[in-house]
Parts: C-alpha cells; sequence; structure tokens
C-alpha cells in the first residue's frame, strides 16, 4: 500500500504550492500524515525542491480552471478579481473532484448559486449570469434520452428562465435590470444560444407556468420552440 | 493491423476543419471519455453520461474514416488499481470499442487518479509519472494484460512529459517500456513532442532515449507543439510542431518498422489562431514524412 500513500502525498503536493514551498525549505511536516518508506519520502523531498514542481502547481490550477473557463466564462469574466477568491472557496469544498467538464462546472454553478443564497455573494447579476450559464451546461451535456421530447411538452432544447436583469445586456456585459424571461435555446445544434423572448411569447409563457393557456398560447410557444 | 497513415486527435473543431479539408487525414484518434461525464457509481448507462449532440458531431465523421482510441482517464498507473469491472471505466471504452472497432488503443503511461487511504478517490490534476522501478513494472504487467481481456484491440503506451524527476530510479522509461513490452505484449504510442518537451527541459537527450527504446514496438507517434509556462517548456498543444519535432520523425520513422500511424495533436481553443491552412500544412508535414518513409 505504500505507493498509494507516495501517489496520494505527491498528489497533494502538486495541488497545495504552500506544502510544497514547506517541503521545500526543509519542513516536511505535510508529508508526516502518509505512510511513506524513507525512498518515497526521500523522492518527495528531491521532487519538492525541483524548479519543476512549480509548473506541477501551476498546470494543477489550470487544469481546474479549464472547466470553469470554458463553461462559465462570462461568469468569471464579470467575477474579475473576485474570481480567485471564489474558485478557492469552490475548490475548499470539492478537493475530491475528478474534473470532469459538465460535473465540475455544474458544481461550480451551484456553488456560486449557493454563495448568492446565503447572501455570501452580492452581486445580483452573478445570479443571472450563472443561471444563463449552468442552463446552457445543461443543454450542451443532454444525452440521447435527455433529447427526446415528450409530446405536448416543454422542448427538451430549450430552457426558459426569469431574471432580473435583460438576458441580451447581460450577454453584452452591460446588465440593464429589467426582470423577465430568457430563453436558452440549444435547436441549433452548435453551441446555445440566449435571447429575451418575444413579448407575445413571454405573455403565453407566463400563462403556460400558471397552468392555463389558451389553445393559441399552445400554438405560439410550439411555434416558438419552447413547447414540443 | 493494417497502417492507416496521417490522422488527427479528435477535437470539436474537427467537424469544421474536415468540412473545409475532407481529405487531410486518413484516420481519427478519439479519446473516448470527453464525450461521457462519470458519476463514478451506479450502473451504466446512469453511471456514463454521453454528450448525445457530441457523438453525433463524431459519428458523422467516423463513418467514413477508421477509429484509434487515444485515452486519457484509465490511469493505468494508480497504486491502488484500475476501474475495473462490468461498470468501471475500462468497460466503458470496451463498449466504445465494440461500437467503433478501434484499430488499436493508445493510453498514457502515467497515473491521473489517486486514493486517500480512506478509499476517497480524485485526480491529480495532471498525468504524474509511475516510478520507474521494478516492483512497478510487475503491476503494470498485469494491468496491461486485463485491458487486454476487455478492450480487444493492440495496446499502446505512450511516453509522457514530465516537469519533474524521481531520484533513484530502477530503469530508464525507454528500459521500464521495452521490458513492458515485452513481458505483457503492449506496444508504444512514441510521442515525439512529449520527448522533445523533455529534452528542452533538460531531463533526457533525444537520441539517447531514441536509441534505448526499442522502436519495433512502436505503432502510433504523435506530434504537436507547446509553450512556455513558467520557465519550462510544456506539452500544451497549442500550435504547430517546433522544427526539433519533424527533424525527430523524420530521424525516427525509417527505424519504426511496425509504425501504423502519425497524427497530429492541438486543443480545440487554438484552433482560430492555427486555422484550417494552419491543420493542413501540419497534416502535410506529417503526410510528406510518412510517405518518403513509408
Amino acid at each position: 500500500m505504500s505507493l498509494v500513500a507516495f501517489q496520494d502525498a505527491l498528489a497533494a503536493l502538486v495541488a497545495s504550492p504552500d506544502d510544497t514551498r514547506r517541503v521545500r525549505a526543509g519542513d516536511a511536516a505535510p508529508l508526516d500524515r502518509y505512510d511513506l518508506t524513507s525512498r518515497e519520502r526521500e523522492r518527495l523531498v528531491a521532487v519538492a525542491r525541483q524548479p519543476g514542481m512549480a509548473v506541477n502547481c501551476v498546470l494543477y490550477r489550470a487544469h481546474r480552471m479549464v472547466p470553469l473557463m470554458s463553461l462559465f466564462g462570462r461568469t468569471c469574466a464579470w467575477l474579475g478579481e473576485g474570481l480567485r477568491a471564489e474558485v478557492d472557496a469552490f475548490w475548499a469544498t470539492t478537493t475530491h473532484t475528478m474534473i470532469q467538464f459538465e460535473v465540475e462546472a455544474k458544481a461550480f454553478g451551484r456553488h456560486l448559486l449557493g454563495r448568492v443564497a446565503a447572501r455570501d455573494l452580492i452581486d445580483p447579476v452573478v445570479a443571472d449570469l450563472v443561471a444563463v450559464e449552468l442552463a446552457m451546461v445543461d443543454l450542451r451535456f443532454l444525452t440521447a434520452g435527455e433529447r427526446r421530447a415528450a409530446p405536448g411538452g416543454r422542448n427538451p432544447l430549450v430552457r426558459v428562465l426569469r431574471l432580473r436583469h435583460d438576458v441580451e445586456s447581460l450577454l453584452r456585459a452591460e446588465p440593464v435590470a429589467a426582470a423577465g424571461y430568457a430563453v436558452v435555446d440549444a435547436r441549433g445544434g452548435g453551441e446555445p444560444v440566449a435571447y429575451r423572448p418575444d413579448p407575445a411569447v413571454a405573455a403565453a409563457w407566463a400563462a403556460f407556468e400558471a397552468g392555463g393557456p389558451g389553445t393559441g398560447d399552445v400554438e405560439l410557444l410550439r411555434d416558438a420552440g419552447l413547447l414540443a | 493491423v493494417s497502417a492507416l497513415g496521417v490522422g488527427i486527435v479528435y477535437n470539436r473543431a474537427l467537424p469544421r476543419f474536415l468540412a473545409e479539408c475532407p481529405d487531410a487525414v486518413d484516420y481519427l484518434a478519439v479519446t473516448p471519455e470527453t464525450f461521457w461525464s462519470d458519476a463514478r457509481t451506479g450502473d451504466a448507462p446512469s453511471r456514463f453520461r454521453e454528450n448525445a449532440a457530441a457523438v453525433a458531431a463524431f459519428e458523422s465523421l467516423a463513418v467514413r474514416l477508421p477509429v484509434v482510441a487515444h485515452g486519457i482517464a484509465l490511469s493505468i498507473g494508480t497504486a491502488a488499481g484500475i476501474d475495473m469491472g462490468h461498470m468501471g471505466h475500462l468497460a466503458q471504452v470496451g463498449r466504445w470499442h465494440e461500437r467503433y472497432g478501434f484499430d488499436w488503443y493508445g493510453e498514457h503511461l502515467s497515473y491521473t487518479r489517486v486514493e486517500s487511504p480512506d478509499g476517497a478517490e480524485r485526480h491529480a490534476g495532471l498525468a504524474l509519472p509511475v516510478p520507474y522501478d521494478a516492483d512497478v513494472l510487475d503491476t503494470l504487467d498485469e494491468r496491461v494484460r486485463l485491458v487486454g481481456q476487455v478492450v480487444a484491440a493492440p495496446f499502446l503506451l505512450e511516453n509522457g512529459t514530465t516537469y519533474t524527476t524521481l531520484p533513484d530510479e530502477d530503469m530508464s522509461e525507454p528500459a521500464f517500456l521495452n521490458a513492458l513490452c515485452a513481458r505483457a505484449g503492449c506496444h508504444v504510442l512514441l510521442d515525439l513532442h512529449n520527448l522533445h518537451a523533455n529534452v528542452v527541459n533538460g531531463f533526457v537527450d533525444a537520441d539517447a532515449y531514441l536509441g534505448e527504446l526499442d522502436l519495433d514496438r512502436v505503432l502510433e507517434i504523435h506530434v504537436a507543439g507547446g509553450s512556455m509556462l513558467a520557465g519550462m517548456y510544456t506539452d500544451a498543444h497549442s500550435g504547430p510542431c517546433p522544427p526539433e519535432v519533424w527533424d525527430l520523425l523524420d530521424a525516427v520513422l525509417p527505424e519504426c518498422p511496425s509504425v501504423r500511424g502519425v497524427a497530429f495533436e492541438f486543443v480545440s481553443g487554438y484552433y482560430p489562431a492555427l486555422g484550417a491552412d494552419g491543420v493542413r500544412a501540419q497534416l502535410d508535414r506529417a503526410r510528406t514524412a510518412w510517405e518518403r518513409h513509408r
């Protein structure tokens, strides 16, 4: 089992530049929690002292950032200098990730929404941006079964969100406070797109959500692609 | 296994590229695990959520081109064991082999998955090299045989890029690969850009490395470009191959009697910078080498 501990310890050093610096400086305490042979311990100390360990640490962070930047790019850009603290807080709760794009991105989105709900993150724009990008992630990773529509039901390739900002201004990073619906649409086959629905469609959707759409409303929603 | 020619490692820019340049490649090297999310628990198919849109885009090309697998998540070097069994990662790769008929299955001689003493698993964040020790060789010998039982295709292991080295190893990387191939019957995926990165970073000498490696076992060669990071040259797949990689290809191809393909790798995010013409130029350069030496 010793090699298990060695790999665990090396991966922990890669994920923790602080521990790597301690070991490099001669304080091997971060290795004490592992059941290592003397050869393995000497190897880890030697590795921590090599300049390439800095590259390993940077690559670890970069590889964990890629799913977030790829799938929550607008949210990350909006957070600006606050992104680092949010990412660190997220990673502190997800030390055992397998770094899969869908899983990692959805977990980050839920983490941010949780921070907003707890009022640890007080920025109403973030909640709307996360909602839009979370819907896009959801649509990007649909399975074949999830893409099949139930007749008369909601279109599985479309999400309708209620936001506090106009979605089109949000996507331009110039948010305008205006409560209303946003449509996130993957019917085109490429990347999902988000847009403000036509006012008549928005009114029909409000009636649909309230449970009382008329026949004309259903036809309108079907034509707009919101219903299958 | 018949020779395939010049290939490309599949990424999501490929449908666009191959729409413009349909005759640019002879085969696709696909990374199966980029098409699914793995819940790590539960039964297939609920454990493996396949991205239907991505699969459809890939299949539109796979119907007309041979496909090989270039895996990144087997983590054959994980000391705690590989993910076996009917519901495991390897079985899912096996199902994809049944579906697409991989000519071969390549993976990395490294580990990405680690386990804590309590059995909790996590990703190491990057591919870390296994110690080239005799006991690790014994373990990987068994693992390679297991892979062959689940994925009935030639199995290749790729030499890696490393930014740190372990002192006091029992053998060199080529000696380890030679011994593993001889014992377990696997083959080598020779990544010339990984070798180049290790040369630039001062870890190996290319001639000595290639002189020691049993080139008869090389079934596929990869070429790529990279970039500098924190003072070291990385295998970033970020653009065209440096001239040294092409020199290595020209030098090594005639020495690899079993080689069946040469594939170019790039990350899709660099496609706008490379452009269709840029990717095509890399593939044409690889084809020139292939046709000269094969």
